[in-house]
């Protein structure tokens, strides 16, 4: 049994309409018309323990539905969901003793009082022991740089200072399970990649599992084995996103300078391979596309390099930005 | 022998588990407590309204019960503790209504409801708890300071009974709570519930007994707040404090507080258990 299962799982929005202007808000009154919405349509994934999986996706795609769900302050419509052996939604309290939540966009801390205090109660809530307690705020303290926060109350915080306490809140008692809905959004670079970091040692020395969700794609290349995309509230992609760069975004791109002036029909002619597409920038300079798998970029330079004098060349490797989006483009 | 060493070991054990549930509820109550203390410059406002309003009731209620006359057991020495009492209470029970069903709907709408059900607490008992801690500002910043001043000025009556006293009304505002509990609920429903929370805080203004002792109201619309909880938020207390019920009938009184604390609190359980699987939640 994974530790997190997901069958079949949809969630249906109801929304009531509402149409403009006076004479729209007095038939509203007389009369509702509702709109549905599939949040989330009929998707399954299991994650096992261990795992680290990033949840990626268009806005409004579903991914805070699922982890809505996922945590349990959400009921599906329809599906069935499991989280430790524990049906999030029917048992609560018990499901959250084992959870450790980020919602970058709002905040999990009670607003008026000081972050330490918050700190303290949520200490007393999940029984973490004084010990353990100050070891935690001190390893927090050293990745989020929280100390000089801690006297400060969380409704006079910055975003980003208020989302490194929200991290350490949700930590503080050594979850096993952790999700993250956008936890760095906000934040500095420097916290930003200490963050990573954090993420990462914790998930190799506490085995701690982690459902990430993030509009940052270099987050998931670095901390993911395995990404889930969903569009439109359906999974389109359940895997290696690395692999999938590498099959998927075979595209290559030379872009090379001359000092001379550019005739694409004698650089064509000289290199003498069909698949390569040209694209001219300027008089000057131009842009070559081939299949990696097919040609080597070696054999288009050592040509270049025979024939003519070239001033500056540049080898593009495709971005994970530009593989994602090919995946979301293929699912149109 | 061993038997009873385990069993004892079983109750201290749970008693201990207990005491470590409530040390976080007390704290809830803390927090709202210190966080309360900001805003005591608006003591002087609440003080004026105050004794505009009972000064008001206290000359009429001097022009009505002349001469030594009594109205439904009420002397006017009796009627005159009732008001200033009444008076220093309305206005927070009004504020008590408010710290809970208000602040349910404000949680909702700006998403902090989750934060409190992302956490292994109980929200009713969080949402209680929160409320106290209001109550014990306003008693000691507001009703004790009030009623010490009118206790010099004009005199009040001793309490009977003043453990039973306290005790009921202590209950009392857990009556309250449960009510207001159920009537926060409503947010859930309705996407804007101010109007049953201002129809609601004026019920309780009038059936709790804040206004005039609920005697003085018609024989049939006492007889059927026998079968409601209201009396037993303020007007059941005062017939305590006043002597007019005694000993034995007092602790009735406690006892059917305590069942309708017990009665409104699990329909308040059950009620919130049942929503909650039906909301949405807001936002991102
Ligand atoms: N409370 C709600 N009531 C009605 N519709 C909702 C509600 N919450 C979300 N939706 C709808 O469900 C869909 C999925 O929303 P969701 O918040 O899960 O998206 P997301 O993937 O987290 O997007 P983003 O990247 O913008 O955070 C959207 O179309 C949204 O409008
Ligand atoms: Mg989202």
């Amino acid at each position: 049994m994974a530790l997190i299962e997901v069958e079949t799982l949809t969630k249906t929005f109801k929304i009531s309409k509402r149409r403009e202007g006076l004479s729209g808000a007095l038939m509203n009154l007389v009369k509702r018309e509702y709109q549905f919405v599939q949040a989330v349509d009929n998707i399954s994934f299991h994650v096992e323990q261990g795992e680290t999986l990033g949840y990626i996706g268009p806005n409004g795609a579903g991914k805070s539905t699922t982890i809505k769900i996922l945590t349990g302050i959400l009921t599906p419509t329809e599906g069935r969901v499991e989280v430790n052996g524990l049906v999030p939604h029917k048992q609560r309290r018990q499901h959250v003793k084992n959870i450790g939540v980020v919602f970058g966009q709002r905040s999990q801390l009670w607003w008026d009082i000081a972050v330490i205090e918050a700190f303290t109660l949520l200490r007393d809530i999940y029984e973490v022991s004084k010990n353990d307690f100050q070891k935690q705020l001190k390893k927090f303290d050293e990745v989020l740089e929280i100390g000089p926060l801690l006297h400060i109350p969380v409704r006079k915080l910055s975003l980003g200072q208020r989302v490194r306490c929200d991290i350490a809140a949700s930590l503080l008692h050594n979850p096993p399970v952790v999700f993250l809905d956008e936890p760095t959004i906000g934040l500095d670079v420097a916290v930003k990649s200490n963050i990573r970091e954090f993420i990462k040692e914790m998930n190799a020395s506490l085995g701690t599992t982690i459902i990430l969700t993030t509009h940052d794609l270099s987050d998931i290349e670095y901390l993911c084995q395995r990404t889930l995309i969903i569009d439109q509230g359906k999974i389109i992609f359940d895997g290696d996103l690395e692999k999938a760069k590498n099959e998927l975004a075979r595209k290559r791109k030379i872009q090379i300078d001359l000092y001379e002036h550019i005739d694409i029909d004698v650089i064509r002619e000289k290199l003498n391979i069909a698949q390569l597409e040209f694209t001219k920038r300027n008089d000057y300079s131009l842009t070559i596309s081939f299949d990696k798998n097919e040609i080597s970029a070696i054999n288009i330079i050592q040509t270049i390099l025979d024939h003519f004098h070239p001033r500056d060349m540049k080898i593009e490797e495709p971005t994970i930005e530009a593989v994602v989006k090919e995946i979301y483009s293929e699912d149109i | 022998m061993r038997v009873s060493i385990l069993i004892s070991l079983f109750v201290m054990e749970n008693l201990r588990k207990s005491w470590r549930h409530l040390r976080i509820y007390i704290r809830f109550s803390k927090i709202r407590f210190v966080d309360k203390l900001s805003y005591r410059a608006h003591f002087f406002l609440v003080l004026t309204e105050y004794l505009l309003i009972v000064i008001v009731s206290y000359f009429l209620w001097k022009a009505i019960l002349t001469d030594g006359r009594v109205i439904r057991g009420y002397s006017l020495k009796d009627m005159v503790t009732y008001v200033a009492i009444a008076g220093v209470f309305r206005f927070f029970i009004n504020e008590f209504s408010g710290a809970i069903s208000r602040e349910m709907g404000g949680q909702y709408r700006t998403g902090e409801l989750i934060m409190n059900l992302l956490k292994p607490v109980s929200y009713q008992l969080y949402i209680y708890f929160h409320a106290f801690g209001g109550i014990l500002f306003h008693s000691v910043f507001r009703i004790v300071p009030v009623l010490t001043l009118w206790a010099l000025l004009v005199g009040l009556t001793a309490p009977d009974h003043l453990a039973i006293f306290l005790t009921s009304l202590v209950l009392g505002a857990l009556v309250h709570a449960g009510i207001a509990f159920l009537v926060g609920l409503t947010i859930f429903y309705v996407e804007d519930n101010s109007g049953i929370l201002h129809a609601t805080s004026a019920i309780i203004e009038l059936l709790s007994g804040t206004l005039i002792p609920l005697v003085m109201y018609p024989a049939w619309l006492v007889s059927t707040m026998n079968y409601l909880p209201f009396r037993f938020i303020f007007y059941q207390p005062m017939e305590i404090y006043l002597g007019h019920l005694g000993k034995e009938a007092g602790i009735a009184v406690l006892c059917a507080q305590t069942v309708w604390v017990f009665a409104l609190s699990t329909a308040g359980y059950f009620l919130f258990k049942n929503s909650i699987q039906k909301i949405t939640i807001q936002g991102g």
